[in-house]
Formats: structure tokens, C-alpha cells, sequence
């Protein structure tokens, strides 16, 4: 972990996480039922790969 | 049938205070497990037999665990070079102006006082029908680029309704995006991109709050710009009608070490005015565009900072994820039938390449101005062997060992010709990612940083 402030959070939220029940869990699908369950949050992106934003767009 | 562990995982320390749990994340379909730490090392000892049934279906699922003979690389590749040549969705890009109002102190670009001739209109109509009558597409999307596309308003009303009528012709669902430097970005004109011209977003530019941006991102005559902009950007999304047909405003923060303290007040600011669910944000590292720009940041201090930059996003309430999809098709570059169009009719297969002088014409796949049938074929044209060059080490591009790459896709061919590798930031923060993820969808970040 290279972020300071992530680690801080990461503790604070230690102290009340219980374990998980089960095998596993997969995040990716929490994430998105979280992302999809807000209010009607417009697409994020995360990187642009060119000054014409062709990564937001359908081919990239 | 036998199994390995696939090279494309990524696993964090770990996440909770009695040690026990661990993020594997498999970079060919994007997808993070939370698993035992008595899981992970089964899988690092490659001692699959002791995991249950619906974990090995999982992990087979996600790709975390591939046939034992299967080359990776070559599957990936392979396969990206496949969608590539058979996309049903086609991106074609209008330069229509070589002119702009900014001269922002990073940009690669030569802006003149050239906006496309009629003649010129004419061909470039010509050109997306013979583009769009030679192979089927589902899809077209076209972009508006420049320089400023805005300083040639006329122009793009000229065209837009003329490639609509072409695309409709032949079944293909139009759509258009602008990218824009917002300062002619009036909410009447966003009416009409987003009506009448089908814009399916809009992105504008902000490095910062005032004090960063006028720095940067003034006018060739020294002016301040910023709240022009960001007037415009509140006259739109302030808008009872906002977003017309779903088209959103993003707002892109382009970032090197020099406004990199900007990032946080803007963030704040745009809180403040409650764009958070009528907006998209990113941050962009400022990168070569012909130029020395990239020697502005250091990218492993970036990655460090785009964390913090995500704890206050999500602290202010903007919702969204910050693990990539996969990414089979690295650029428009790399597909049978991209083509961008400059001012002067110069065929391209490259935003990052027009207008910019440190460019000669052996980028130029074309010129359109007296023959709409004068481009180059696409075995001819510059990047279109990417998915060979990345299956071979000599070629020295990183990606070939690199475990993101289902992710990144190599980020920009022209980038790696240049010589300057292109790694995005989640080649270096993609562990803090995946914790800072764990903890989005565990809590709610406000709540956690107030306590």
C-alpha cells in the first residue's frame, strides 16, 4: 500500500469489520451493485489514453 | 483437464486486522475476489484439488485460473487483434478547425486561422459514406476534435446533419461526442449538440480552480479563462432540462507536478455547486504531445496522489468505480477503419498526431481534398501491427511481461513508437485500487473519514 491516507482509512475501518461469511466474495460484483444502486451516477472514467478522449468512447 | 495460476493476477496484502484476507484481483476479466489467505497460498502453490467446487468455478470464471498449456499472451493478443478487424461499432473524428482560442503551455499543438472549406465538407460527407457502404456497422460514432471545434460552429452544422442522413441511410445508430475547451460552450449551444447533432457527451477541460488553471489554460493573449468556463458549465447543468438526451458534460483535469494542489479545491468547488451525479470527472497526467510535457510528472508520484484524489471523490459523493474494464481493443489506431480528417483534407489514423509539427508525413495516411479514395489500406497505416509487436520482447514495449496489460491494452501504440512508454497510473496504484474499492463497497468513505 503505497497511499498513506488509504492505510489510515483502512484501519479506522478494521476496528468495525466483522468477517465474511463464506469462501469469498467478489468485489467486482459489489462494486457494481453499489455503483448501480446510487443515484443516477453518469459513467467514470479512470484514464484518458489521448488529448481526443477516443478511451471514452464505444471503440476503446 | 490441467490448470496454472494465470500470469494476470494481481493479489494485495492484507486488508483486515487479523491478517487473514487478501484481494486477488484477475486482470483478463476485471474481476476481485476477497479470498482466505490460506486460498491465495493453495493457488500460489498451484494446489487446486483442495479448493471446493464453487471456488474453482469461480476462479475458472474470473480466469484467475487457465489451462495449464494455454500462452496468455499469445491468447490475448490474438484475440485483440480478432475484435479489433470485427468491431460492429466505427469511430471517425472531424479536425474541423486548425484553430483555437488557448494557448495552453502543454500542448503539442500549431493552431492557425484554418477552419474546412465547403469543398472540403463535401469529401469529408463523401468519404463516412464510402466508409460506411464498405462494411457493415451497427454503430458510428463521430467526434469532433480540433484545435477548438467551437471557432468552427458553421462547419460542424454544415456536416452534422449530412453524416446523420448517411448513417441512417444504412441502418447504423449515429452518435457524436465533442471535445471541447468549453469556452465557447454556451448552454444554447449544448441544447443543440445534444438535440439536434446527438452528443452523447461533452468534455471540457479544467486543471484546477482559477488560481491553477488561468496559469495554464489561458488565451493566446494572456487571458484568464476559467470562469468563463466554468459559468458555462453551471448555465448547463443548472439546466431543468439537463441532461438532454442523456448527454453528460465531463470534465477532464489534466494534471502535471506544477497544479497538481488544484486538484483537491476543484474537487471541492465542484461539490460545492452539487455537480456530483450531473457530471463525470477524471484527472489526465499531462503527457508528451510532441513535446517534453511528460518530464512534468513523475508517474509513480501520481499514482500516489490520483489515491487521494479518489478518497475525496468519494468524500464528496461522486459514485463511480475506479477498477478498469478490460481493454481488448487499445485504440481507435488499431481497427480496420478509424480515420480522422484534418483541416486540410490529410487523412489520419491518430488524434494525438495532426496539427502537431514534431510530426512529419509518414503519419499522414492520406489526403482527401482531391480524392476521396486517395487513404492508405490498413496494413499500410502506422500502429496497425500492435497485437504482433506486443507478443514480441525485442520490440521492447513493457507490455509483453506486464500484468495489467487485459486492462491497459498498452495505452497508446504511438507512445511506445515515440519511445516514451505510455503506462497509465494503474500500473502503479492498482493495489491501492483494489483496497480503496474493498473499502467503498464495505462503508461510506465520508462517514469513515469523520470519525
Amino acid at each position: 500500500m503505497k497511499n498513506k491516507n488509504l492505510k489510515k482509512l483502512l484501519n479506522k475501518m478494521q476496528v468495525d469489520e466483522t468477517q465474511s461469511s463464506g469462501d469469498f466474495e467478489n468485489l467486482s460484483k459489489n462494486l457494481l451493485d453499489k455503483v448501480k444502486g446510487g443515484k443516477e451516477a453518469p459513467k467514470q472514467t479512470n484514464y484518458a489514453s489521448c488529448n481526443a478522449s477516443s478511451c471514452n468512447s464505444v471503440a476503446c | 483437464m490441467k490448470y496454472k495460476l494465470s500470469y494476470y493476477i494481481i493479489i494485495t496484502e492484507s486488508i483486515d486486522q487479523e491478517e487473514t484476507k487478501q484481494i486477488l484481483y484477475a486482470t483478463r476479466t476485471s474481476t476481485a475476489l476477497v479470498l482466505h489467505k490460506d486460498v491465495i497460498q493453495l493457488l500460489l502453490k498451484s494446489d487446486f484439488d483442495r479448493l471446493s467446487v464453487s471456488m474453482l468455478q469461480e476462479l475458472l470464471a474470473c480466469e484467475a485460473i487457465v489451462p495449464e498449456d494455454e500462452n496468455e499472451l499469445e491468447e490475448l493478443a490474438e484475440k485483440s487483434k480478432l475484435l479489433s478487424s470485427n468491431l460492429d461499432s466505427l469511430q471517425f473524428t472531424v479536425q474541423t478547425t486548425a484553430n483555437c482560442q488557448l494557448g495552453c503551455n502543454y500542448c503539442g499543438q500549431q493552431h492557425v486561422k484554418k477552419n474546412m472549406s465547403d469543398s472540403l465538407i463535401d469529401n469529408v460527407i463523401k468519404r463516412f459514406e464510402l466508409i460506411l457502404s464498405n462494411r457493415k456497422y451497427k454503430q458510428v460514432d463521430v467526434s469532433w476534435f480540433g484545435g477548438e471545434p467551437l471557432m468552427s460552429w458553421s462547419v460542424m452544422k454544415k456536416l452534422s446533419p449530412k453524416l446523420k442522413e448517411i448513417a441512417k441511410n444504412v441502418n447504423c445508430k449515429y452518435m457524436s461526442h465533442l471535445v471541447s475547451n468549453g469556452l465557447s460552450l454556451k448552454s444554447e449551444i449544448y441544447e443543440e449538440l445534444a438535440s439536434e447533432m446527438d452528443c452523447t457527451f461533452i468534455e471540457i477541460t479544467l486543471d484546477g480552480t482559477k488560481e491553477f488553471h488561468d496559469q495554464r489554460r489561458d488565451t493566446k493573449l494572456k487571458e484568464s479563462t476559467f470562469d468563463i468556463i466554468f459559468s458555462n458549465l453551471l448555465s448547463i447543468v443548472n439546466r431543468k432540462d439537463y441532461p438532454i438526451n442523456n448527454c453528460y458534460i465531463s470534465v477532464r483535469c489534466n494534471v502535471d507536478d506544477r497544479n497538481k494542489e488544484g486538484v483537491v479545491p476543484l474537487i471541492k468547488l465542484l461539490s460545492e455547486h452539487k455537480l456530483q451525479d450531473k457530471i463525470r470527472f477524471y484527472t489526465a497526467r499531462v503527457y508528451s504531445w510532441g513535446n517534453e510535457a511528460h518530464l512534468l510528472t513523475a508517474n509513480e508520484n501520481y499514482s500516489v496522489d490520483e489515491i487521494d484524489w479518489f478518497i475525496e471523490l468519494y468524500n464528496a459523493g461522486f459514485n463511480f468505480s475506479i477498477l478498469p474494464g478490460t481493454n481488448p481493443v487499445v485504440c481507435s489506431a488499431v481497427t480496420p477503419d478509424y480515420e480522422l480528417i484534418d483541416p486540410w483534407g490529410k487523412v489520419y489514423n491518430c488524434t494525438e498526431t495532426p496539427l502537431v509539427p514534431f510530426y512529419g508525413s509518414e503519419y499522414v495516411i492520406g489526403n482527401i481534398s482531391n480524392d476521396i479514395t486517395n487513404v492508405k489500406p490498413f496494413e499500410q497505416r502506422p500502429y496497425t501491427d500492435w497485437y504482433d509487436r506486443i507478443q514480441d520482447k525485442k520490440n521492447g514495449i513493457y507490455c509483453t511481461t506486464c500484468k495489467i496489460l487485459p486492462v491497459c491494452g498498452g495505452r497508446c501504440p504511438k507512445s511506445w513508437m515515440d519511445g516514451i512508454p505510455p503506462c497509465p497510473s494503474m500500473k502503479f496504484n492498482m493495489e491501492d485500487r483494489l483496497i480503496l474499492s474493498y473499502i467503498h463497497s464495505k462503508t461510506t468513505i465520508k462517514e469513515l473519514i469523520e470519525k
